[in-house]
């Protein structure tokens, strides 16, 4: 991420007004873990570090190592909650959120994250992800059922017009909800939610999904029968890759698509039972019971109506 | 559905592609085309062999006329139809030629008309029917025209209009569970997903209670229709609304009650002296028959509001209050 000079000077000035060389490093440490202020300045731990020593150099090293936009989060939630106990108010920091907003970033009050303003644009990476960052990720496979026999009895406008309709489904389902589509092959696509709340996301996207198609068959589809889809959501840890085939090398990959493909019928969504860990009773209900899957336990959710 | 043909020949030299469509197609000959009364959902054709241009032209003149309220089509095996797009001006859905019945004609064929059918009544049969229902509002006093959009409304005149009324519930009382503030945020919210969802339908919020609301939407089938897609939205999405856009943590119900009919329209807020009939059946329907999870819809809006695509969602419920009405089917999980 690149910024201004200006806005270089402004986060120093904030951090060493605020803070305490100490508080500092700490801080950083919530990003970066083994982040050592002594070793990446040259000063020997011997000699002690002034506050402006310190702002500069952090603020250097979060830029150079790409965590500036999770440092900003770590210490928006520390002005706002304090931490270990004590208050942390930041002078100015208001300014360095309104100057993310301006680069076309939102700041999600309610998780405390930034993400891309959708309205400007969605970025596979959410505009601060790098190649090799690992996160845990929930992940959505969707296919689409009989899609050779689809195009083989429609003509392909029609065959077109479908598949258009669909990503825009499935597209304003998964992005409004943080969550990026990774990739969309022939018959099918890879969403993921690595920010924000996301093994709900990617739950209500599923369901959001199906609930649409049942609108669009009866409605807009002009193919000569439903299209049917099957979607299945799983949650694990994944290396960011600008790459899809590095992408599709990650287990929790691995295995979404896997549930999809051996233990999804079609017009159903299988969540693994890893996602309903953080997610309401509300949303639990309205999927069946427990089932066995080569990866572990799914449940299932499908539009189903009472009998006429 | 039923498919007829009309036809001086009783069993007609027609091609079909297969067994089942030659079955499909009861043949008539063209003295029943006077009492011919086809339902909603049927195709009639009439076969033009060995009529003159003046008795062929006839005859698709009664077809037309006892097919009003269906689909109807041309055969024309001999192509003496000069223009057949003329056919499709005056309302045909079909028009099978000399080519066509070589190739062989198949169920798909009369899906297709009837199909074609079905995308025109969402738009000019709308209109038809909104005018028959503004035909109603002027025999009340209404403006002459009927209704003609918000911005031409006349406070105190009558016009035709289709009510949605809606309620949301829990199994807890809501007011209870939320508190008296977070009722009246959960209130805003609701109404501001109602107002967004109900923007199709150029739907109007006319009264609101502490908790329910009446809609008027403007009697044209689109409007009603939309309106009755975003109920149904509602009943499957309601999960996904109660628990993520109204962050509520215990599921809510919505149920909706539809009716048409016409009332002396005030503005919202300056309704408390209008004393309308279809206003109370709107309201009753909703209070004491409606359930939660359910659109339910007297048979009267049921022909303007429930369009072909959603009428297998739809089912008889019996009579109230005199008119019979449906109700639409559960969603579950």
């Amino acid at each position: 991420m690149r910024l201004k000079s200006s806005t270089i000077s402004l986060c120093r000035k904030i951090l060493y007004e605020s803070l305490t060389t100490d508080a500092m490093v700490r801080f950083v440490r919530l990003v970066e873990p083994e982040y050592d202020l002594h070793e990446r300045s040259g000063i020997p731990v011997t000699i002690p570090i002034t506050n402006q020593m310190a702002a500069e150099r952090v603020v250097s090293d979060i830029l150079a190592d790409g965590r500036f936009i999770d440092f900003v989060e770590v210490l928006v939630k520390i002005d706002a909650e304090g931490y270990m106990g004590r208050s942390y108010p930041i002078k100015g920091l208001g300014q360095i959120v309104k100057i993310l907003e301006q680069d076309g970033f939102v700041l999600d009050r309610s998780t405390g994250q930034f993400f891309e303003n959708t309205n400007e644009r969605a970025s596979p990476d959410w505009g601060r992800l790098h190649e090799g960052d690992e996160r845990q990720t929930s992940i959505l496979r969707l296919d689409v059922v009989d899609n050779s026999a689809l195009v083989q009895r429609n003509r392909p406008e029609c065959v077109d017009r479908a598949f258009v309709a669909l990503r825009s489904i499935v597209s304003r389902a998964v992005v409004s909800r943080f969550g990026r589509v990774w990739s969309w092959e022939g018959d099918g696509a890879l969403a993921a939610f690595m920010l924000g709340r996301k093994e709900r996301s990617a739950v209500l996207a599923g369901m959001e999904i199906l609930n649409e198609l049942f609108f669009f068959n009866r409605s807009g589809n002009p193919l000569d029968s439903p299209l049917r889809v099957r979607i299945a959501a799983h949650s694990g840890l994944v290396r960011y890759s600008d790459s899809l085939m590095e992408l599709l090398k990650n287990d929790a990959v691995k295995d979404a698509i896997q549930i999809e493909a051996s233990a999804t019928p079609a017009d159903t969504f299988s969540a693994s039972s890893n996602l309903f860990l953080s997610i309401d009773r509300t949303i639990q209900d309205r999927f069946g019971p427990d089932r066995r899957s080569p990866i572990g336990d799914i449940r299932h959710y499908s539009v189903n109506l009472e009998k006429a | 559905m039923s498919v007829y043909l009309f036809s001086m020949d009783a069993s007609p030299a027609l091609s079909f592609a297969d067994d089942r469509s030659a079955k499909a197609v009861a043949v008539l000959g063209l003295e029943a085309l006077k009492s011919h009364r086809p339902e909603r959902r049927d195709l009639s054709y009439i076969d033009l062999r060995g009529l003159d241009v003046e008795a062929g032209r006839k005859a698709v003149q009664t077809l037309r006329r006892r097919c009003s309220g269906s689909s109807w089509g041309v055969f024309d095996p001999e192509g003496t139809v000069a223009d057949p797009a003329a056919l499709f001006f005056a309302g045909a859905s079909d028009y099978i030629g000399p080519a066509v019945i070589r190739a062989g004609v198949d169920a798909a064929r009369f899906k297709a008309a009837l199909a074609s059918t079905r995308r025109r009544d969402s738009t000019a049969e709308g209109e038809a029917e909104a005018g028959s229902l503004a035909a109603a509002g002027c025999a009340d006093g209404a403006p002459e025209g009927g209704f003609g959009g918000w911005k031409a409304i006349r406070p105190g005149s009558s016009y035709p209009f289709c009510f949605v009324y809606a309620t949301a519930s829990s199994q807890a009382n809501l007011k209870t569970s939320l508190g008296e503030a977070g009722y009246v945020a959960f209130r805003d919210r609701l109404r501001h997903i109602m107002q967004q969802g109900l923007a199709e339908a150029d739907a109007l919020l006319w009264m609101e209670t502490d908790s329910s609301v009446l809609y008027l939407v403007p009697p044209y089938a689109a409007n009603a229709s939309a309106a009755i897609e975003f109920c149904l939205r509602t009943l499957l999405g309601a999960p996904l609304i109660g628990y993520e856009r109204l962050c509520l943590p215990f599921p809510l119900d919505f149920t909706f009650a539809i009716h048409s009919g016409t009332t002396e329209f005030e503005p919202p807020g300056k309704t408390g002296t209008i004393v309308s009939e279809a206003v109370n059946f709107s309201y009753h329907l909703g209070v004491k028959r409606a359930e939660p999870g359910r659109v339910t819809i007297s048979a009267d809006a049921a022909g303007l509001a429930v369009p072909g695509r959603f009428s297998d969602l739809f089912v008889p419920a019996g009579s109230f209050e005199g008119r019979s009405i449906l109700h639409s089917r559960r969603f579950w999980a």
